[in-house]
């Protein structure tokens, strides 16, 4: 135990104590005696953190184990993190008020680039050295997961270890390795043999570390219970993962890619593991997650029998990501029961060429259909998802995203049963080119191309159509980072030491003190974010296999260029790669 | 039937906002399979009121909440199934059932049992001079709260308080005293403490440890 007493003075100071103490149901006891002490950070609030899945499943998995006690660390917001440095008082984890630095494995989930500066923020706080050279034997071993690890490199003088793919196939293993002979030196070495984990001070630069993932969805492990937060979380309910992959083939999508092939579960399971959620949460929303859950084969079975099951208890179940398609609609209006939350869909582009060159297989005619389907249900709160700076995009297509929502606004004006007006807002992302998709080779437009194309758009739009944007000077260093290679560790120092933090939120965002970190490190976001790669050339990324093959990229990024599409895997296989290693693709599912 | 569940909030759960607390006991009576009556309307929610709230760092022996269940179960077996599913630190005392004629939470409890414990230089000296001045109805005793507008208004404690006493315990200093708790003139445990330490000099610099509620009184 922490030293409580000043704990308990300093919790005294800041917001939303309770985020910080721990305690809540079903929290895990923590074993007695000397077993491996993992600490599982997320670099991001307690709220966010909580909210993640994959936080979750490692957490009951790891205290599962009779060796292991795992506990959980979150970044401290500003007056927390003020209130540590005032003290003296190193970040604690939540279960026993234990310093980082005491762990034996600190296990940093990123999941998005902009993460990196609140990790030094975490490591800085505990009195960790960022990195890994300046780390000494008795020091914390560092180890990364999440999808940001499939571009490893601009990370790989910060952490010891990386787990390239998903972490619960490989990490009860790595932990009895350790186990074993409990030396941080030895461990590295063995480890560096066991798939899926990459060690940057025993790989050379031309490793090849394979992606691992869960062959059968349904014995995979998946917790039974959640830690129920005091505080709103971002998302306050019974997650359960229908499908894990997309079979969609999306080329601008990095998860459709690297979470291939799709591999789905059995509807009984999914029903089972739901109940077992309800009753031990006391949560009164089951949401059905994955990428594309509406794609799950599964989908109006379970769909009706959680409803069945649940809706008299005022439980209701949630889709939270729609496909504009009728099939989703029906089960939006069976689940909705009010109109009051806004529909959201994302046809991503505005022209059919542009939606054919990123294979979003969906035509102008379907989503007028859906949408007119919407407005005729009572629906009138829409939210569309766009997308800026895709390859071979030309400014007419860009404008076709005015022409599309103006045409949706009128629309509704026929359509709409009641007088009410339509709230339609319309949000455009800056496209950010990702590794191991058809869209790796290609360069990403610079902030003046995205700004003059957001202008673009702001002058054609109608005010009556809220659009919102993301901004451009974020999004070309997520790309520079993205795209990256091993130069980039020493400007996320720099932009930490410049005091960049949380820089995935707009407020403390600073494109400023962040050209300065490139800039004091001899580099610029350019050259990385605008970087074009030739089909055969080497990529950073290179060192990661995803399981998709380079000649699969090639050819989707050709057809790209041909706007030409692709069928989805539930229909057809395109020869991806993976069933070359791993076997034909099969996608029948038990009801 | 309406059940009043008694509770204490103790250890980390004094840092357990109220609205917080409302939302997890709401889980766990969902946790407990209680047969919960709710409200009409768009948004149902459960039938269930509260003793007024105590503040973030303030940990009581005695909390009440009502609660409207369908039915007509005994109250230990509603205890017996709500108990398991309470998170650390909100201990249930017990279940009672209400008859129809009990007037609601809000108007049932007169004053409230409070313990302070502070840490004074001298707590010895600081205890008489405590219990002095509070003796002394010459001596001022009010301070400033925010009201509900959110407007500064100006309270004397001292109407609002009884069973005034100070003494030292273990190198500290502790104050007990019963504070007003009913709807209209309800005294806020760190309002009562904020008077204390703005008048009587020897508490200027005394920094408080802990706040308990140990009984509220009808
Ligand atoms: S091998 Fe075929 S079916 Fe399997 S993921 Fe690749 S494209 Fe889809």
């Amino acid at each position: 135990m922490g030293d409580t007493y000043r704990i308990k003075d300093i919790l005294k100071n800041v917001m939303k104590p309770s985020r910080y103490t721990g305690g809540e149901f079903n929290e895990e006891t923590m074993k007695e005696g000397d077993v491996i002490n993992y600490a599982l950070a997320f670099p991001d609030t307690y709220e966010v953190g909580m909210s993640h899945l994959g936080m979750k499943i490692l957490y009951h998995l790891l205290n599962g184990m009779p060796n292991v006690n795992c506990e959980r660390a979150f970044a401290p917001q500003d007056d927390m993190a003020e209130e540590l440095r005032k003290h003296n008082m190193p970040l604690f984890s939540l279960e026993t008020y234990k310093s980082l630095k005491d762990f034996d494995f600190i296990g940093f989930s990123l999941q998005y680039e902009m993460c990196m500066t609140t990790v030094l923020h975490m490591l800085s706080l505990s009195n960790i050295p960022f990195y890994r050279e300046d780390r000494g034997i008795d020091d914390p071993i560092l180890m990364a997961g999440g999808s940001v690890t499939v571009n490893p490199l601009p990370y790989n003088k910060i952490f010891d270890m990386f787990i390239i793919g998903e972490a619960e196939e490989v990490l009860p293993e790595l932990m009895d390795l350790y186990d074993s002979n409990r030396n941080k030196e030895a461990f590295l070495k063995t480890a560096a043999q066991v798939e899926g984990v990459y060690i940057p001070s025993v790989h050379g630069e031309e490793a090849r570390v394979r992606r691992l993932y869960v062959k059968d969805m349904d014995k995979a492990f998946f917790p039974d219970k959640f830690i129920v937060p005091f505080t709103e979380a971002i998302f306050d309910r019974a997650a359960v993962e229908v499908m894990r992959g997309c079979p969609r083939g999306c080329r601008f999508c990095q998860a459709g890619m690297i979470y291939r092939p799709v591999r789905q579960k059995n509807v009984s399971t999914l029903y089972d593991q739901a109940e077992k959620l309800i009753a031990s949460t006391g949560y009164n929303e089951i949401s059905l997650s994955s990428l594309s859950t509406t794609d799950y084969m599964g989908c109006e079975k379970l769909v009706n029998d959680l409803y069945d099951r649940f809706a008299s208890e005022k439980t209701t179940v949630n889709l939270p990501s729609l496909r504009i398609d009728a099939f989703s609609m029906k089960l939006a209006k069976k689940l909705q029961t009010t109109r009051t939350i806004a529909l959201t869909f994302a046809p991503e582009a505005g022209s059919q060429r542009m939606r054919d060159v990123i294979n979003k297989n969906i035509t102008e005619d379907e989503i007028m259909a859906t949408l007119s389907e919407a407005f005729a249900s009572g629906y009138n709160k829409i939210k569309l998802y766009f997308m800026i700076g895709l390859p071979y995009e030309t400014d007419e297509d860009v404008l076709d995203i005015s022409r599309l929502l103006k045409k949706i606004y009128y629309s509704y004006k026929t359509a709409a049963p009641n007088g009410k007006p339509l709230a339609l807002s319309a949000s455009v992302a800056c496209f950010v080119p990702k590794p191991h998709t058809p869209f790796e080779f290609f360069p990403q437009d610079s902030a003046e191309e995205f700004k003059r194309k957001i202008r673009l758009l702001l002058d054609s739009v109608p005010k009556k159509i809220k659009l919102s944007y993301h901004e451009p000077d974020l999004s070309i260093i997520e790309g520079a980072f993205a795209r990256g290679d091993e130069r980039l560790n020493d400007v996320i120092v720099s932009a930490y030491n410049k005091g960049c933090i949380f820089d995935s939120w707009t407020d403390h965002f600073d494109a400023g003190k962040w050209g300065e970190a490139f800039a004091d490190c001899g580099l610029s976001v350019s050259e990385f974010a605008e970087r074009r790669f030739g089909y055969d050339e080497r990529l950073p990324w290179d060192i990661i296999d995803i399981g998709v093959s380079r000649a699969f990229l090639v050819k989707e990024a050709e057809k790209a260029g041909r706007a030409e599409t692709t069928p989805n895997c539930f229909e057809k296989c395109s020869a991806c790669g993976i069933s070359e290693k791993d076997g034909k693709c099969r996608f029948e599912i038990q009801d | 039937m309406r059940y009043r569940i008694n509770y204490r909030k103790i250890a980390s759960a004094i840092y357990i906002s109220h609205l917080d607390i409302q939302r997890a006991f709401q889980r766990a009576f969902h946790r407990a399979k209680l047969p919960l009556e709710y409200t009409m309307g768009y948004n149902p929610h459960e039938k269930m009121s509260y003793s007024p709230p105590l503040p973030l760092f303030v940990s009581s022996d005695d909390e009440y909440l009502d609660l409207d269940l369908a039915g007509d179960e005994p109250a230990k077996e509603i205890y017996d199934r709500l108990s398991p599913q309470m998170p650390k630190g909100l201990i249930l005392n017990g279940v009672t059932k209400l008859l129809p004629t009990e007037k609601p939470l809000s108007k049932t409890f007169k004053w409230a049992d409070y313990e302070f414990t502070l840490e004074v230089d001298d707590p010895a000296g600081a205890a008489l001079e405590t219990k002095g001045y509070y003796e002394d109805p010459e001596k001022p005793l009010a301070t400033t709260k925010r009201t509900k507008t959110n407007k500064e208004a100006l309270v004397d404690i001292r109407p609002l308080t009884c069973e005034f006493d100070a003494r030292e315990s273990d190198g500290r200093l502790i104050i007990s005293s019963f504070l007003n708790m009913s709807n209209e003139s309800l005294l806020n445990p760190l309002t009562f403490l904020k008077a204390l330490q703005e008048n009587i000099p020897a508490l200027k610099e005394s920094e408080t440890v802990k706040i308990h509620k140990i009984k509220a009184y009808r």
